[in-house]
């Protein structure tokens, strides 16, 4: 029996795939600390739960390579070049390294277009939080969340699976 | 899985621009929407007061009441859609083709997979939305310019078909026909092991891909779609690896501008580019990609990955035409041969210094009964005295494919020669988690894989100086070493950008350094080896493959075998292919005395005469007392024709070095007699003393010489005149003492008792007391009439040495400051064993004369006493003679024995 025409627009634009990266804290040893053990784990599951739906998701640190020799083995500036070439960067933001990326993309025109950054609401105050909101002015999508029940609750998720869903639209229709 | 490629930078403003109009069309109601929107794909009409027909006007895809081409292709991407499975208006294509699958529903056209009805061969049916394309017969016909040779697979055939929209309404779609190309896709190319041995595949890509798209772009074209599933890989192809381009998408892009288009067909070129050099840098991390594919291939991905690179224009224009660098190269090149002469260096010392083969060949001055030996299809070890020549010996059977002249005919002696100074085996050093098997089983890898590597790098370099004929038939070694080296299928190029020996030399030259940089990072877990079987069936197929090889017998040639060179687990590698006895290789080796461990891995003790035959260079040119196997005549005249060779190379004006020289100028009578008496004027000179002082060692003959020249001031020239005998005398003894200062530069340390000492200067130390000594006992033969030399060491004992002691005794015969090579009935005991005869370079540095008369007999004590401690040695070990050449002085400075 034929699809009805809502179904088949749906499955044509699950049908278009994109590459994602995915920022956060490191997730290579699971933290002690109840809020960055969370943040890990949310990370894990955005990249699973997007791989399931065939999506390309990639975590920066595994993409830099340690071997570049030259003025490109900085590891810094190879992440610039590795933003550049994904379709959604997305920062949970609360680490280190994450707030330092998110940083760099509130100065970056030509990354904060394609960027989601997600924030603990309780840190919104502070330099990174005006740091986000620069990239938002820059056309970044700049969320806040509040920790831990939309962490605990999937809403953070749901959050970043909408963005992709509407990139998907765009991608499709446009 | 193909991830969407359209440009993302600004996603979100298209999204904060866009937001309406995406509500509304993913949301449920969309279907009602367009019921009610209702086109007309024919006439292009619509429903004008529908709420869509309002929402489309909103955004642009309706003008003056017409639907745009974008808007067209905005419809065509919700309302048409395939279902296999329902099949209905799929009519028209089933008259023809049947098994239909569909391969992808894109935004722009729809993919399917279909058999021929009738033929039974597939074909790629690709469906172009409306709106996709501006003209597209018009352009199909444009792409009908492209040559045949041209890699992009054009359609075959276009024809209209009817498809029922979403909403039931008839729509007249264009259909166009491919032939199916099956293989491998790119990027799963780049994700199969072994695939990228190839050093020139990269270069071979950028060069076919690249000129079909430049093809592509002079008819004002392009493809669209370049990403890595739309290139087939053929590994399979009998001459070389062939890209193919799939399913071009020109004019079928939707309302992407031209030139957007084609910069997208650049960048991806240039990403694929970047992926494959990813993709082979994985295999050699710790290895620049320069090195790798070379300056020339690599400066020219430089210049294509540069923002300057703008179209396949220049891309074609970089890869076809000269880079800087081999611009910068031949004007170098120019400069030197303009500017530059090449140096006439009179001491050629070394094998290795030499960089012309060439000269090397001219110059070497083998001693035929030694080089027949050495020469034999046997396992040889080349012994001798530092300088002796052993590396000249060796490297004379080595095949060098750039020079005109050879000392063997390749033919019948392939030589394939390791210059193991250069530390090229220090690498494979063992390391301490190796159990003993795992060590010999992976070394014995290693070392063949050396083997072949270098045997492959002197056929094709061989091939390419017109020495050796290229074979016909390569595909026995293809096989090898697929099958035993790689083991995975090796990759062809473009036989102009690489021929097949040039190719099997890069698969082994990636293949060894992922062994080594394995072995280096502890990553063989699982490692591959190779056997000495291996290595004979290799030795086999290359007769095979080479008809001027196929009676030819290999000699693997170690040079500078000895530790520290070659760590000791590849010393015994090496043994292991000593008594691998065959009838295909044999193996020669060079070291310093006491220096290689002749015992397999297996712990098998190699013995002289039976697994292998020594040949000690110095011992057969020994003309002491006892030595009786060659005339003394005859080792002159050899040492002669050494210097005489170089002096007509060179162009001296006279090829005669006596001429130079002078003979018997002071007879050794008259020299001994002026030594014994410290006399100023005892010159070491003319022919005679000087060979002697060398030695039996060329290197010492031509330093000697060489600096004998240098302070006279001869050169080519120079009128031959004698050369006054105090020049040449001071040259000797220049050189004496330069050879007897080196000795404190040895590296290393010696343990004596507890403490540790410089081995360099342990030496010298040993040698100094030892030459003074033997000065003193020449200076006791004043005033008699037959004056002789005592110059050697005698046991007058057979007990052991201390273990200190030992390890001394074997540096000196190792450095060369002692020789033992020489074995005689002991004058105190009647025992034969070995005396330890000063190296004659040493006498100038003392003052001795250089005949062997009389030999000096120490005791266990008195022996150990000069290695362990010379100082003491020095006062109380020649107390007797010191007193009856020197007698004490009284507080009067009257010797003592006068006042008695």
């Amino acid at each position: 029996m034929a699809k009805d025409i809502v179904d088949q627009i749906k499955d044509a634009l699950d049908s278009i795939l994109i590459k994602i990266l995915v920022f956060g804290p490191d997730v290579s040893l699971i933290s002690s600390d109840e809020r960055t053990a969370k943040l890990q784990r949310k990370r894990i599951e955005i990249r699973e739960n997007l791989e399931a739906l065939g999506h390309n998701v990639k975590y920066a640190e595994e993409l830099v390579d340690p071997n570049i020799d030259g003025a490109g083995s900085n590891m810094f500036f190879q992440e610039l070049v590795i933003m550049k070439e994904y379709d959604l960067i997305v920062i949970l933001l609360g680490s280190p390294g994450a707030n330092s990326e998110a940083t760099v993309i509130a100065v970056r025109p030509d990354l904060a277009p394609k960027a989601a950054l997600y924030m603990d609401s309780d840190h919104q105050g502070g330099f990174v939080g005006e740091a986000c909101r620069n990239a938002s002015d820059f056309g970044a999508e700049f969320h806040t969340y509040n920790y831990p029940a939309d962490l605990d609750l999937c809403h953070l998720m749901g959050f970043v699976k909408n963005r992709v869903s509407i990139i998907q639209k765009i991608k499709y229709l446009l | 899985m193909i991830y969407s490629s359209q440009n993302s930078e600004n996603t979100n403003e298209l999204i904060r621009v866009h937001q309406e109009l995406l509500d509304v069309l993913s949301s449920k109601k969309v279907g009602q929407l367009l019921k009610d929107f209702d086109l007309k794909w024919a006439e292009k009409s619509y429903n004008k007061s529908s709420k869509l027909a309002e929402l489309l006007a909103k955004f642009g895809y309706i003008l003056n009441g017409k639907v745009t081409r974008a808007g067209e292709l905005l419809l065509a991407r919700l309302l048409l859609h395939i279902d296999i499975i329902d099949g209905e208006g799929l009519e028209e294509i089933g008259r023809k083709y049947e098994d239909l699958v569909i391969v992808a529903q894109g935004k722009n056209s729809i993919v399917i997979f279909a058999l021929h009805k009738i033929l039974k061969t597939p074909f790629i049916l690709k469906i172009i939305r409306p709106g996709a394309s501006e003209n597209l017969e018009a352009s199909m016909s444009k792409l009908n310019q492209l040559g045949t040779t041209n890699s992009i697979v054009k359609p075959i055939d276009i024809f209209p078909v009817t498809l029922k929209d979403g909403v039931g309404n008839p729509a007249n779609v264009m259909c166009l026909v491919f032939p199916y190309i099956d293989g491998t896709t790119f990027d799963q190319f780049l994700q199969t092991e072994n695939a990228y041995l190839n050093a020139q595949l990269v270069m071979s890509f950028a060069k076919q891909v690249g000129n079909d798209l430049y093809q592509l772009e002079g008819i004002g074209a392009y493809h669209g779609d370049l990403h890595e599933a739309n290139i087939i890989v053929d590994t399979k192809a009998a001459s070389e690896v062939t890209f193919r381009i799939i399913d071009i998408s020109f004019d079928a892009m939707g309302s992407r501008p031209f030139e957007e288009c084609r910069n997208t067909d650049l960048t991806n070129f240039k990403q694929h580019l970047w992926r494959l050099l990813a993709a082979q840098r994985k295999n050699v991390p710790h290895m620049s990609l320069r090195k790798y594919i070379g300056t020339i291939n690599y400066l020219k991905l430089v210049e294509i990955f540069s923002a300057e690179t703008k179209n396949f224009s220049d891309v074609m224009r970089i890869i076809q035409g000269e880079t800087h660098h081999q611009n910068y190269i031949s004007a170098k090149k120019s400069f030197v041969d303009n500017n530059f002469q090449v140096p006439k260096t009179f001491r050629l010392q070394r094998y290795e210094e030499i960089t012309d083969p060439e000269v090397a060949v001219k110059l070497l001055v083998p001693f035929e009964p030694l080089m027949e030996k050495v020469s034999d299809f046997s396992n040889v070890y080349v012994s001798g005295n530092r300088g002796s020549g052993k590396s000249t010996y060796l490297a004379s059977l080595a095949f060098f494919p750039g020079t005109t002249e050879e000392t063997f005919d390749f033919r019948e002696t392939f030589g394939i020669y390791f210059p193991c100074r250069q530390g090229e085996f220090r690498t494979l050093r063992r390391k301490s988690d190796w159990d003993d098997r795992y060590s010999s089983d992976i070394t014995i890898t290693a070392l063949i894989l050396k083997v072949i590597r270098r045997t492959l790098e002197l056929i094709c370099s061989g091939e390419r100086s017109e020495k050796i004929k290229p074979s016909q038939n390569t595909a026995a070694m293809r096989d090898f070493v697929e099958r035993v080296v790689i083991k995975g299928p090796m990759l062809s190029v473009d036989k102009k950008l690489q021929t097949e020996i040039e190719n099997l030399v890069s698969s082994v030259i990636r293949a060894e350094m992922s062994f080594t940089q394995n072995l280096l990072e502890e990553q063989n877990s699982n490692p591959k080896f190779i056997s000495t079987s291996d290595l004979i069936e290799f030795f086999h197929v290359i007769r095979k493959c080479y008809e001027q090889l196929e009676s030819t017998r290999f000699h693997i040639l170690f040079d500078d075998a000895g530790s520290p060179y070659l760590p000791v687990n590849i010393q015994l590698a090496i043994n292991d292919l000593i008594l691998t006895s065959n009838s295909v290789f044999c193996v020669k080796l060079s070291a310093e005395k006491l220096t290689f461990n002749f015992m397999s891995s297996d712990q098998k003790v190699l013995e002289n005469g039976q697994d292998y035959f020594e040949h000690n260079i110095s011992q057969m040119l020994s003309t002491g007392p006892g030595s009786g196997e060659i005339d003394p005549k005859e080792i002159e005249k050899y040492f002669r024709s050494i210097i005489n060779v170089r002096l007509k190379h060179f162009e001296y004006r006279s090829n005669e070095i006596v001429d130079y020289l002078g003979d018997e100028i002071i007879s050794y009578e008259n020299l001994i007699r002026l030594l014994s008496m410290a006399a100023r004027n005892a010159y070491y000179c003319g022919w005679t003393t000087i060979w002697n002082i060398a030695d039996r060692t060329p290197r010492n003959l031509l330093e000697i010489v060489s600096e004998i020249f240098a302070s006279a001031n001869v050169d080519e020239n120079t009128t031959p005149e004698l050369i006054p005998p105090i020049n040449q005398n001071r040259a000797i003894r220049s050189i004496s003492e330069k050879r007897l200062n080196s000795l404190s530069q040895i590296p290393g340390g010696v343990k004596i008792g507890t403490r540790e000492f410089s081995l360099g200067r342990k030496l010298f130390e040993v040698t100094s007391v030892l030459g003074s000594v033997l000065r003193l006992y020449l200076k006791a033969e004043k005033g008699k009439k037959r004056r002789l030399q005592t110059l050697a060491i005698e046991r007058n004992d057979i007990t052991p040495l201390h273990n200190d002691a030992e390890t001394i005794l074997r540096a000196l015969i190792t450095f060369g400051v002692l020789d033992s090579g020489k074995l005689g009935y002991a004058r105190d005991d009647e025992v034969k064993k070995p005396y330890f005869v000063l190296n004659k370079i040493y006498c100038p540095a003392f003052g001795l004369a250089y005949r062997r008369d009389v030999h000096l007999r120490l005791s266990r004590n008195k022996m150990e006493m000069l290695l362990r401690t010379p100082e003491v040695f020095s006062r109380q070990g020649t107390r007797r003679i010191r007193e009856e050449v020197e007698p004490p002085l009284d507080l009067f400075t009257r010797r003592l024995s006068e006042k008695e």
